[in-house]
């Protein structure tokens, strides 16, 4: 296996892009990110898109030609991996296994969503979509499935409704340090606590944002990666993990074993422990999921997480900072796109280009994506190459 | 059946995880045998939430739960006598009977 690196990365601007195409949209994040490569376009070899509803919400299959049609590169192989919320996440590592197996040099790795297409209550009928028919028909959402969650994990830790808007408001707070941020709007901890309640113990300000967004970057073996930019980040590890589909059948309603064991499989790789992580970008679908995440990453132990993050300690100049791109509370959750997103952040992160929102002394960073039910975490370690 | 809240179950014939229908593998063991059974309506709430925004069409509000059967599967379900009686992890629950699609409803005793 050879070593592999992100030599371009960028985004466009999240949010409610009613004004937006979704070529034009495809568009501006690979040309950017491939610009930023400092590669010439036709050296692309391939083209591995993470998308999880463009059929419902666009009317569009066969999203990877689109996108290789779109970027001028009709003859470059490319295809759409879905996996819910983890199908951006999950076209990087299947990229990166082809770069680091030899297989191509040049890969694009693009994450594009489009979901303000449609009416509020239809969306969350397709994000429905991404759980197991026999259970959302019994009226299982994404909220409901996460509000099970934080009754469970209120009850055996004493987790607070308050705790869970410190988590909030956090991530408001950093997203409004991001001019790409679909809402770059601080909420206070009172605020996010008087939203109307959507399945309870969750408020509507504890739910994660339907957002349009495309992100990509550019990857190749790390051996080649200075000819072309001066600054490449090297990928350490690529994990992924399953879990059962069946929301009845889960281990624990406490925490996601697939982030356990993704996690364990991730430090085992990288050789990297908890304290050489400079910052964390995770799956914070809903508040009650960054308590779990930070738990079942390690990060804390578990029943401490609530605790502190009211205390700042996820905060940008805290002792881990947690979602320092504002998250997909804040930044946004354009679902395809967001597993991608989270490793531009790392990017700008990594470069020291994040501006306001920049995490002192940066090294290195991990990335957490969930999917489904959530039924896969899909995670990476990386450090600077540079 | 004997009684109409006892609920009709599968049991692995190798593990003896079990489950309601339907079920093509064992999640547990891998097999694809399995023994038709008998569960009583008597369970627990594992969590739970109280849906106030859902999918056009469906009513709200309702709550949805986590069920254990006390000597069965564990099954995602509705409780029906929420607004009577406040649910909660640990509540003991009953079958009503009743099904929504195909799935058993329950009330908390």
């Amino acid at each position: 296996m050879r070593k592999v690196s992100i030599i371009g990365g960028d985004e466009i601007r999240w949010g409610v892009l009613k004004e937006r195409t979704f070529p034009d949209m495809i568009s501006e994040a690979g040309s950017k990110a491939i610009s930023d490569s400092g590669i010439e376009k036709k050296a692309i070899q391939a083209i591995y898109v993470g998308n999880f509803g463009a059929p419902a919400f666009v009317g569009q299959n066969t999203v990877g030609s689109l996108v290789a049609t779109t970027l001028g590169l009709p003859n470059v192989p490319a295809f759409r991996i879905e996996a819910a919320c983890s199908s951006g996440a999950i076209a990087f590592r299947e990229a990166y296994i082809a770069v680091a197996a030899g297989i191509y040099d040049f890969v694009l790795v693009l994450g594009i969503e489009k979901m303000n297409t449609k009416e509020s209550s239809e969306v969350i009928q397709l994000i429905a979509q991404g759980t197991y028919a026999p259970e959302t028909a019994m009226g299982l959402n994404a909220p409901a499935m996460f509000a099970m969650y934080a009754q469970a994990h209120m009850k055996k830790y004493g987790t607070t409704k308050e705790q869970l808007a410190h988590v909030s408001a956090k991530s408001y707070y950093h997203g409004s340090l991001n001019p790409h941020a679909h809402m770059q709007k601080p909420f206070s901890v009172r605020e996010v606590l008087e939203a109307p309640i959507i399945a309870s113990p969750l408020g509507r300000h504890d739910c994660s944002l339907v957002t349009d967004g495309a992100a990509a970057v550019v990857i190749c073996p790390l051996e080649l990666a200075k000819r072309y930019n001066p600054k490449p980040i090297e990928v350490v590890a690529s994990a992924i993990a399953a879990e059962t589909f069946k929301v009845s059948q889960r281990e624990s309603f406490t925490s996601f074993g697939c982030t356990k064991r993704a996690v364990t499989q991730a430090f085992a790789i990288s050789g990297m422990a908890h304290k050489d992580i400079s910052f964390v970008e995770c799956h914070d679908c809903f508040s009650i999921t960054e308590i779990l995440n930070m738990e079942d990453l390690g990060f804390f132990q578990p029943g401490d997480a609530a605790p502190a993050v009211v205390e700042g300690r996820t905060r940008i100049g805290g002792q881990i900072p947690f979602n320092v791109s504002g998250g997909l509370k804040s930044k946004g959750h354009a679902i395809g796109a967001t597993g991608v997103g989270q490793i531009v952040e790392v990017v700008y992160q990594l470069r020291g280009l994040a501006g306001p929102r920049q995490v002192k002394n940066a090294e290195t960073a991990l990335t957490h994506m969930l999917g489904g039910t959530p039924s896969v975490c899909t995670i990476h370690i990386f450090k600077k190459g540079f | 059946m004997a009684n109409k809240k006892d609920i009709k179950g599968l049991i692995c014939k190798v593990c003896r995880k079990t489950f309601l229908p339907p079920i093509f593998t064992c999640d547990q063991c891998g097999s694809e045998s399995f023994s038709e059974a008998v569960f009583s309506g008597e369970g627990e709430v594992i969590t739970f939430t109280k849906v106030l925004r859902a999918e056009p069409g469906e009513k709200v509000p309702y709550v949805l739960a986590g069920v254990q059967l006390k000597n069965g599967a564990r099954i995602l379900t509705r409780i029906q006598n929420f607004e009577d009686k406040e649910p909660a992890i640990g509540k003991k629950v009953v079958a009503t009977g009743d099904y929504y699609r195909e799935t058993p409803l329950f009330e908390i005793v």
